[in-house]
């Protein structure tokens, strides 16, 4: 009994002092002391090390670090020394597992800021928005950085720099978002023209160019052919052609007349070849050599011979006409309309039925594609021959970048050279190569449309010219009031519109027109740190309320990554922000707004780490429909069935992202994922039928592609990913220094089988037990997401990759480490669905994390447990979430 | 019956193990570049580049059993064999604070520990090239330049703007573009000298207004906001200091370029050899004398037509991903021959070449695949009078710091320590 006291006592000391601190769980002082004390305690200490009094408590750095070594020298198979006693492998992974695990923990609460939420500045994503609610343009952002980083969100301050470059760039960017408002204004005033190109005329003199050169060449040849093969087979010239064979380099497989054609000129008698039109003497082998392979002219023939050639054009893929363009560089920035008018050829495969829109290639090449990235839009073309459809899509016009436009087939853009390997394999079939499949009848450009709302036309802040104002006056009250606006509602100091208006004079008195000496100082207030920054007094340890001001800027950036608008400002100046039922309401309205997608793109990018999707340009051969345009779509499927949720008033349960009867997809996708009958570019909800492996993350191609490597797929990262962000079971960060496995390389052995590998080394198998199986059971899905039952090796086949071999069944059926069994894929996602709660609370921390702008700590557990006992009472309703955090004390404090 | 040990006692007797790193209370001492008052004697430079994940363990490093200049040249390094007696392979180094096998950059140049402050999960100090930067930059026009790789891929170089981090261990922007980089050394301000004057001044101007903001903006924040706005404060100081450097070249006109402009749109092994060509024209125009490249790798890799990604390539073994990762390397000593081969056809004004008066080290943060030991590290150059032409195997786990420091002895600059360096090492000087 006495002994039970002192335990309970014991204990709940131990608990009370180490709340905040990790610890490794006792049962490993057993390792411990079985394979490391008996060198490194406090009396041998071997190589200085005495791991005798190491505390499990992880509280100190010190501590930590030594924890580290330990970890460290145990994954790299340092420890225990080769010659002295091993732990069993199941015992070294339990160890293992533990100690990462701990350390993570003990790294977390060892940085924790203890709620302290630091200064920030815009972020990438917010400056541009910012820029584009102020002036009414959006400035080109590369040059900034994308203030990401792993483990963390852009919106944490303490994570974020600011350099001297990076103000000068601030102060360029400011100014190029000035000159063009100005241009605008200007622009606003001008009737739209409309400018359309007939691509026939573009295209069919160049292509009947083309084939008429070779067919007058091919002639010449014939001519100059017959005569060279009588020559050959004349006596006085066989001893001649059987030294010319003789001493021929050719590489076996080829025709044996082009070594002939190439030496035709040692013949006796050999005719001129400038007599045939020829400008070098091996040109006519040349043209022998084209004639027998074709390609270009085949194809060529084979695109002039199609009907309606002349009154529209045949987009051609990979080689030849691909691309229509419009526009010019003398066009003023605005917004304008493109129109399309399209057919798609009847009897094409569903997913070649879409075009791209974007900016022409310039830097033309090759290796680079017709567009030089992902494309501006992508639109399905439904018209057919008979009855071709117009497609309007909405564009802008920016003062500083290419005012052209071009229209093509999608397709990848990363890598023209790579679709060679295809149009071979088309070759081989039907003798030209790519049969065409969008036929373009004209595209036109109509702008630029007069807009009445934009801020660039209204600018609001602006005061015209009038008698009796000083013209410094002017200046004064109009920067004074474009700060007021730039800072939040916050007023400017005195000294620093007084310099502002100082720059200004010395511009105007050097002969600058007004509108021209104010532009200097108002880009100055888009560099200055009262609009770059989000700035909230406060004392160090001393948690205060939010001003409604303070609370209105908080929630815009929080859920619309840009500043409040009128209406915010308003409730807030009357102090009307706070009052609950109020702030609700907002947070509805700023949900229903279009801006929020700014927060879910922001969020969901990178809480689910998705510039993994990024990472990889996949074969174009193996992987011809995952194209840029399908890698956007794949990416927005994720953005929309989280909006979704978000904005649905009743259907809205967070679950819905573990599995769902339906998805939210568009005409693309559709093709994508083989469900017939959808037809138009929006994303909608979609219902599937029983047993599809479709509906939720898990069934979503962005999110297999993002666990491949863009050849196969990596069970590794898929498994690691569901983990994290599914399980919120996160796996430790990659050991250094573990010894790897190379004995299986390059055999022919299933995903399964390599990955097994990992089970035998107590170091892998610590995490890899816990990753592999889920991983495993995801395999059904091919490295772009497409369901499939074998899975093959892949093989490199001249230029193109190929699947080798008859393939493997997959098998998908396993269990979760220390967990329940599942027989495949179906089974799987069930297990992890029903892990609801789970799934919820990792979402809730980061969700946290992303609003408050700050990691979370062991001092939010409180919060956090708030939040998600608010969401469990609306059904996990993903704005319940939103609601119960905007409505915390954390939020609403600096 | 239970552990025998007290876990009530916090660690004892484990400082030894972590030393921290030694930041700005060493208090450098400035002293006259030799270079900036006798221009006869050419100066000191060095370059410091960066490949993100490592090499082919088996056939880039020399056999270890081979130590001195008596070694046989492995295949990953054959290209430099014309060089063999101009560089020194050091094995056995080491930032003993890194963890992170997908970071091979971050520290690289540091050797600081990221956790080193509490309450903060991201920390670190100076690195050598800076300090190179502070004792030399003032005879230059730019006191250093870092150079960074057009790359989408992660590389395995891990956080950080470049390669290079300031005294206060902030990140140090790095230039991307080739042609930036020529316009940056080499292009000429055509604009007379009075109206240059005149946009300097125009710049001061627009820092004294800013600085009027950021002063209201600074009243009432706690210490931490002060502490993230002293940021701001400091980029501005910054371009001050700038500002005055500006003036003081004013007069003297940049130097003829020896190199063409780049064709824009370099990427990959063609960005990594104009950037080499600028490196060299950069040192030899005596332009700055600290330089850093973070170096492309997908970029790099797809240039060579490998069709596989930096992390995968890293996680090689026999077959297609070993042969990517041996054909980069091999790419990578074909491209580092060549900027050999430079720096030893530029003449100084004293007859010597460049490369008798630089220090160039090739080499990176992670070893191969996960591994974090035995670190690559190539050093050439005579501008630290070091021993080149060994394969140098040093005791396991010696700090990587402890050759930074060599160098920065060798080129002049006798700091007691440098990150978690814990003396020169002695079998590399010369």
């Amino acid at each position: 009994m006495k002994y039970l006291l002192f335990a309970a006592i014991y204990l709940a000391c131990t608990f009370a002092a180490f709340a905040q601190s990790p610890a490794l769980p006792e049962k490993h002082f057993d390792f411990l002391e079985k394979y490391c004390l008996d060198c490194h305690d406090a009396a041998t200490e071997k190589g200085k090390v005495n791991l005798e009094d190491l505390p499990f408590q992880i509280s100190t750095l010190p501590s930590a670090e030594l924890w580290q070594q330990v970890l460290t020298s145990i994954n790299s198979g340092e420890m225990p020394p080769e010659d002295k006693k091993q732990p069993e492998d199941d015992e070294k992974a339990d160890f293992l597992d533990d100690l990462a695990n701990t350390m993570v923990l003990a790294r977390k609460a060892l940085s924790d800021s203890g709620g302290k939420i630091t200064m920030r500045r815009l972020n990438r994503r917010e400056y541009q928005n910012t820029i584009k609610e102020l002036t009414g343009t959006t400035v080109d952002v590369q040059t900034l950085p994308t203030d990401e980083s792993s483990n963390s969100f852009d919106t944490f301050g303490s994570s974020q720099y600011i350099s001297g470059d990076q103000f000068e760039e601030y102060l360029k960017l400011g100014r190029a978002a000035i000159d063009e408002m100005f241009s605008r204004r200007l622009s606003g005033e001008q009737q739209p023209k409309t400018y359309r190109v007939e691509p026939e005329r573009v295209f069919n003199p160049e292509i009947d160019k083309f084939i008429n050169n070779k067919e007058e060449t091919y002639a010449q040849f014939r001519k100059w052919q017959k005569i060279v093969d009588e020559l050959a087979a004349a006596p006085e010239n066989q001893a001649i052609v059987k030294d010319i064979y003789k001493k021929s380099t050719r590489k076996k497989g080829g025709a044996p007349e082009y070594t002939l054609y190439q030496n035709a000129h040692k013949l006796k008698g050999a005719p001129n070849h400038k007599d045939f039109g020829f400008r070098e003497a091996w040109h006519p082998a040349t043209t022998y050599r084209f004639i027998l392979t074709q390609k270009d002219f085949a194809l060529y023939k084979h695109f002039a011979s199609l009907p309606q050639r002349d009154q529209g054009a045949y987009l051609m893929v990979g080689k030849g006409y691909g691309r229509v363009d419009v526009g010019s560089e003398g066009l003023a920035p605005g917004h304008y309309t493109l129109r399309v008018r399209a057919a798609a050829v009847d009897g094409i495969p569903a997913h070649r039925g879409f075009i791209d829109i974007g900016h022409p290639q310039i830097v033309t090449g090759w290796q680079f594609g017709l567009l030089p990235g992902p494309p501006i839009a992508t639109h399905q073309v439904t018209g057919t021959m008979e009855n071709p459809q117009i497609i309007e899509v909405p564009l802008e016009i920016r003062l500083n970048t290419t005012k052209k436009f071009g229209v093509q087939e999608k397709q990848h853009n990363d890598n023209l050279k790579a679709a060679w390997g295809t149009i071979g394999q088309y070759a081989k079939k039907n003798g030209y190569g790519i049969p065409p499949a969008i036929w373009i009848d004209w595209i036109e450009l109509e702008g630029p449309h007069s807009t009445n709302h934009s801020p660039s036309t209204t600018m609001g802040w602006w005061i015209e010219e009038s008698a009796g104002l000083k013209e410094t006056d002017r200046a004064s009250k109009i920067l004074e009031q474009f700060a007021h606006q730039a800072f939040r509602s916050l007023a400017p100091a005195q000294d620093y519109i007084d310099g502002l208006v100082t720059i200004f004079t010395k511009d105007r008195s050097a002969g600058d027109a007004f509108e021209a000496a104010i532009r200097k100082p108002l880009s100055i207030i888009l560099a200055s740190p009262g609009f770059l920054y989000l700035n909230e007094p406060a004392k160090e340890e001393q948690r205060r309320t939010l001003t409604d001001r303070e609370l209105a800027v908080r929630l815009a950036y929080f859920l619309w990554s840009a500043p409040p608008d009128e209406q915010l400002l308003t409730l807030a100046d009357k102090n009307q922000l706070h009052e609950p039922a109020v702030l609700r309401q907002q947070v509805n309205r700023l949900l229903a707004d279009s801006r929020s997608n700014e927060f879910v793109s922001g969020f969901l990018h990178q809480w689910l780490d998705m510039e993994r999707l990024d990472f990889f340009q996949f074969d174009t051969t193996l992987y011809r429909e995952f194209d840029d345009a399908t890698r956007t779509a794949s990416r927005r499927e994720v953005y929309e069935s989280f909006a979704y949720l978000m904005r649905h008033p009743s259907e809205g349960q967070i679950g819905k992202l573990l599995n769902s009867d339906y998805v939210i997809i568009n005409s693309l996708l559709a093709s994508y994922y083989g469900i017939e009958g959808i037809t138009g570019d929006e994303f909608r909800k979609i219902s599937l039928p029983k047993n599809s492996p479709r509906g939720g993350l898990l069934g979503m191609a962005a999110i297999h592609a993002m666990g491949s490597d863009g050849i196969e797929s990596s069970p590794v990262e898929r498994g690691a990913w569901v983990l994290r962000h599914l399980l919120n079971d996160p796996p430790p960060p990659a050991p250094a220094n573990v010894p790897q496995l190379s004995r299986l390389a390059d055999k022919n052995l299933t995903t399964r089988e390599k990955v097994a590998a990992h089970m035998e080394e107590a170091q892998c198998a610590s995490c890899h037990r816990k990753i592999d199986p889920i991983g495993f059971g995801l395999e059904n899905f091919d490295p772009i997401g497409k369901w499939r039952e074998l899975e093959h090796t892949m093989a490199i086949k001249g230029r193109t990759k190929v699947k080798k071999g008859a393939g493997h069944k997959i098998d998908t059926s396993g269990a979760f480490h220390k967990g329940p069994v599942f027989a495949d894929y179906y089974a799987m996602r069930e297990l992890i669905a029903d892990r609801e709660e789970d799934f919820a609370e990792g979402f809730t921390e980061h969700l946290v994390e992303y609003a408050l702008g700050r990691p979370v700590g062991f001092t939010d557990q409180d919060l956090v447990t708030k939040i998600l006992a608010a969401a469990r009472l609306e059904d996990f309703k993903v704005s319940a979430f939103i609601q119960a955090l905007v409505n915390s004390a954390q939020f609403q404090q600096k | 019956m239970k552990t025998p040990f007290n876990r009530r006692h916090f660690l004892r007797g484990t400082g030894a193990l972590i030393a921290l790193p030694a930041l700005e209370s060493l208090g450098f001492r400035r002293f006259a570049s030799a270079a900036a008052t006798t221009p006869s004697t050419p100066p000191k430079r060095a370059v410091f580049m960066s490949m993100g994940f490592g090499v082919t363990q088996e056939t880039w490093y020399p056999d270890q059993a081979q130590q001195g200049a008596d070694y046989k040249l492995p295949t990953g390094l054959a290209p430099l064999a014309p060089h063999k007696a101009d560089f020194t392979i050091v094995q056995g180094c080491y930032n003993q604070f890194n963890n992170n096998a997908h970071g091979g950059s971050t520290f690289w140049l540091t050797g600081a520990n990221r956790y080193a402050i509490p309450g903060q999960n991201m920390s670190n100090s100076i690195s050598v090239d800076q300090v190179i930067a502070q004792h030399f930059g003032h005879a230059t026009r730019f006191s250093s330049i870092p150079l960074v790789g057009d790359d989408p891929f992660n590389g395995g170089h891990g956080p950080g703007l470049s390669l290079a981090w300031d005294k206060k261990g902030k990140p140090v922007g790095g230039i991307k573009d080739p042609v930036k980089v020529f316009h940056k050394l080499f292009s000429a301000d055509d604009m007379p000298l009075e109206q240059r004057q005149a946009a300097i001044a125009d710049n001061r101007s627009v820092l004294d207004v800013v600085l009027k903001d950021a002063k209201r903006v600074q009243r009432g924040l706690s210490k931490t906001d002060n502490d993230k706005l002293e940021e701001y404060f400091q980029g501005i100081r910054d371009i001050e200091t700038r500002l005055s450097k500006d003036e003081d070249w004013l007069d003297v006109p940049k130097a003829k370029a020896p190199v063409d402009e780049p064709k824009p749109g370099l990427k990959g092994k063609d960005e990594i050899e104009i950037m080499y060509k600028l490196i060299v024209a950069a040192l030899q125009t005596d332009t700055t004398r600290a330089m850093t490249y973070r170096m492309p790798v997908g970029t790099l890799l797809s240039s060579l037509d490998t069709g596989m990604n930096p992390h995968t390539v890293s996680h090689y073994s026999q077959g297609p991903r070993m042969d990517a990762s041996q054909k980069r390397d091999k790419a990578h000593s074909e491209l580092l021959a060549g900027f050999i081969d430079q720096l030893k056809a530029t003449k100084e004004v004293d007859g010597s070449s460049l490369f008798d008066n630089t220090t160039a080290v090739f080499g990176g943060g992670v070893r191969s695949i996960h591994y974090l030991d035995n670190l690559p590290t190539l050093i050439t150059g005579g501008g630290s009078n070091l021993d080149l032409g060994q394969n140098l195997v040093l005791p396991k786990d010696t700090p990587l710091c402890n050759v930074w420091l060599t160098i920065l002895h060798g080129m002049g600059i006798k700091l007691d320590r440098h990150g978690d360096s814990t003396g020169v090492v002695k079998e590399l000087q010369g």
